[in-house]
């Protein structure tokens, strides 16, 4: 019973986490590789290009400050969600990098002479591979985001688990022992060496 | 296709074996990294500063700044794994790691000065030096050798999410609900990229 309730988790887990699994390799070899993969284009970021530009008239009270308005302003033109504000004393003008995965959205709010400048960044594979592969915890206010954090987490603890769950079904299947025991000593023996030289 | 079968599978699970403590690393470290507050030591940050004294680096600015951090490390008897960065014309910042320790070294060029500071040692910094490790651009073989076993890790949870889809297929009771269970993380992530 025990046996198979492991063996179904193991397996059902690892059918249903796929995308986050491809994410995280795919991200991984991104990373490895940046020099690489970043010879593969002309620029170090992606570029932006301008969706829409247009009045906003809002006026905000002076006591509010840049993450009040930078949410007030998302909220509306309808893109809440994680987000970065930076504020210029000089002109009061606000930049809004809106996080989307598979492209960051900057709005830029100037008070005067009220105009919102909206620009979505260009898709880039290995950019949005890493910026997935960093997106992480709880500490926006938005539920989606904690949603998503919550499967970054099962994916997380589902990477310890297949491995124990897979020692545990090959030592209840009694098969590959000899194998078994050299990969696992081989794996663990390496693993050890690189931790002395590294 | 008995042969196969049994091909797959035994890849499947050797694969995983050979490549258990990366992936309990991995794992664990990113429950570190997700979750800072949880396990991180109180003075893991705080630099203690281990040795301040006279030194005149040899720069070349027309030299990429690696080479030149590397030939200051390499006359300070340091070399190894290293960042480097010039936030300023008068300031170089190098930082030499291992797993287990990380130093600083802060050149002050105007006045011929470098400052030389230490982290406090503590397991959940080891194990997050584990995970960020990688790349093909540090200067020894170790790292070189531990880059190589980083793909091998990428590509082996390629080969175990094959294996596993052929395996689970193969399992004819169980495929109603491993076609339930892949619909599903797929429609989850695909309502992520939207919507997030």
């Amino acid at each position: 019973m025990l046996s198979t309730l492991i063996r179904r988790i193991h397996m059902y887990a690892g059918l249903f986490l796929i995308p986050w699994m491809l994410v995280y390799s795919l991200s991984t070899l991104v990373m490895n590789h940046r020099q690489w993969v970043a010879s593969w284009y002309s620029t170090a970021q992606p570029s932006f290009q301008l969706v829409e530009e247009k009045d906003y008239g809002k006026q905000f009270s002076s006591d509010l400050d840049s993450d009040l308005r930078a949410d007030a302003i998302l909220g509306d033109l309808g893109m809440q969600g994680a987000h970065r504000v930076r504020s210029s004393r000089d002109n009061g003008e606000l930049v809004i990098e809106r996080f989307a995965p598979l492209g960051t959205m900057r709005i830029t709010w100037r008070p005067d002479p009220g105009k919102i400048r909206i620009e979505r960044e260009d898709m880039r594979a290995s950019t949005i591979l890493e910026r997935l592969h960093r997106r992480r915890g709880y500490q926006h206010p938005y539920l989606k985001e904690d949603a998503y954090a919550f499967f970054v987490d099962a994916a997380i603890v589902m990477m310890m688990a297949w491995s124990l769950s897979g020692v545990w079904m090959w030592w209840d299947m009694k098969i590959g022992r000899k194998w078994g025991w050299i990969s696992l000593g081989g794996g663990a023996a390496l693993y050890a060496v690189f931790m002395v030289l590294m | 296709m008995k042969n196969l079968d049994r091909l797959l599978r035994r890849t499947h699970l050797y694969l995983g074996f050979a490549l258990l403590p990366w992936f309990m690393m991995y794992g664990f470290s990113s429950l570190l990294i997700s979750h800072p507050g949880w396990f991180s030591s109180d003075d893991a940050q705080n630099w203690t500063v281990i040795e301040e004294r006279e030194y005149h680096p040899q720069l070349d600015e027309s030299a990429d700044l690696r080479d030149s951090a590397e030939a200051i490390l390499a006359d300070l008897g340091m070399k190894g794994p290293f960042w480097a960065n010039q936030p300023s014309n008068e300031r170089l910042v190098l930082q030499r790691f291992s797993f287990w320790n990380s130093t600083r070294l802060t050149f002050d060029l105007a006045k011929g000065r470098v400052t030389v500071e230490g982290q406090p040692q503590s397991w959940d910094k080891v194990i997050k030096r584990m995970h960020f490790r990688g790349g093909f651009i540090q200067p020894t073989w170790a790292d070189f050798f531990w880059a190589i076993v980083v793909d091998l890790v990428c590509f082996a949870i390629l080969t175990w999410i094959a294996t596993g889809v052929y395996m689970w297929w193969k399992l004819k009771r169980l495929r109603r609900w491993g076609a339930v269970a892949i619909a599903a993380g797929a429609v989850s992530f695909i309502l992520f990229m939207i919507g997030l």
